[in-house]
């Protein structure tokens, strides 16, 4: 087996439910999610030499296929909790930590498509703020303040919905 | 990462299903180099204007080819009627250069048989 095939199998094994993940809250759709992390990995392998941050390339292939997914998808679809989520159903019992799961991933879906990218590619890929802007190709000021404005966000929105 | 950050990270997202893994890494694909020159995607629009290009290449060479083959026709054999007419003179004419000799290219052997004419 090829060093390219075996690395590329390591990080797949480490990491495939970030680049799942964050591709699937891109498109919003598992199928789709899968077609994107494939073409990605795919398109790797024919590759001669890896490059040295392998796990940001990948992400930054993931973002730019499921990029080109939306923009082959003629209608803009809206992105719900059973998209992304597995098991989350709105709970009918006053349980705490479901309700504030349930909650929350819903936040998450209202947010819009920049703000969940980079807290996705933050809090689940697992990348640096620096590491994002190369891939998003944006300042890293303009990204830092995407993430906080998405997470005050989020958080007006759990304390509201706490209240 | 903070308590709040966390509780982010940690929502049950949807798992890539196992077969992914396998349809990534168990089939063997093509050799980097025609995997290459096949999966190549090009847009539609050059996609067309090739096709277009190719044809009308395909024309002109097929036009060029044409013009320079020889044709070569055999006629295989042709009756022809002759009228003859007597002139009153010692020798008789069959005169075959107008029109006889348009459409029957190269010698033309002619066999008169005297005898008796019936006019």
């Amino acid at each position: 087996m090829s060093d390219v095939r075996l690395e590329l199998e390591q990080v797949y094994d480490r990491h495939q439910h970030q680049f799942f993940a964050c591709a699937l809250s891109m498109v919003g759709n598992k199928e789709l999610a899968e077609d994107v992390v494939h073409d990605v990995f795919c398109r790797s392998l024919r590759l001669t030499e890896l490059p040295q941050n392998l796990k940001a390339y990948l992400f930054r292939g993931i973002r730019n296929a499921a990029v080109d997914v939306l923009r082959r998808q003629s209608r803009v679809k809206e992105v719900c909790c059973d998209d992304l989520f597995t098991g989350l159903a709105q709970p009918t019992e006053p349980d705490e930590d479901e309700s504030y799961q349930f909650r929350l991933a819903q936040a998450l879906t209202w947010l819009n498509d920049d703000q969940r990218e980079v807290i996705m590619q933050h809090l689940v890929g697992g990348l640096t703020f620096r590491e994002i802007a190369e891939l998003q190709d944006v300042a890293l000021g303009t990204l830092t303040a995407r993430y906080h404005r998405g997470i005050k966000k989020l958080k007006q929105y759990m304390g509201k919905s706490d209240e | 990462m903070n308590e709040f950050e966390r509780k982010i990270r940690d929502l049950p997202w949807h798992q890539p299903p196992d077969a992914l893994k396998s349809r990534i890494f168990g089939q063997r694909r093509p050799p980097a180099r025609i995997g290459l020159f096949f999966d190549r995607r090009i847009a539609m629009r050059w996609a067309a204007v090739l096709a277009l290009a190719t044809g009308l290449l395909g024309y002109v060479i097929g036009q060029w080819g044409q013009a320079r083959a020889v044709e070569s026709v055999e006629i295989q054999g042709a009756d022809v009627d002759l009228q003859m007419v007597e002139t009153g003179t010692g020798q008789n004419f069959f005169d075959l250069s107008d029109a006889p000799g348009d459409i029957l290219p190269g010698d033309l052997a002619v066999a008169v048989a005297v005898g008796k004419e019936q006019f």
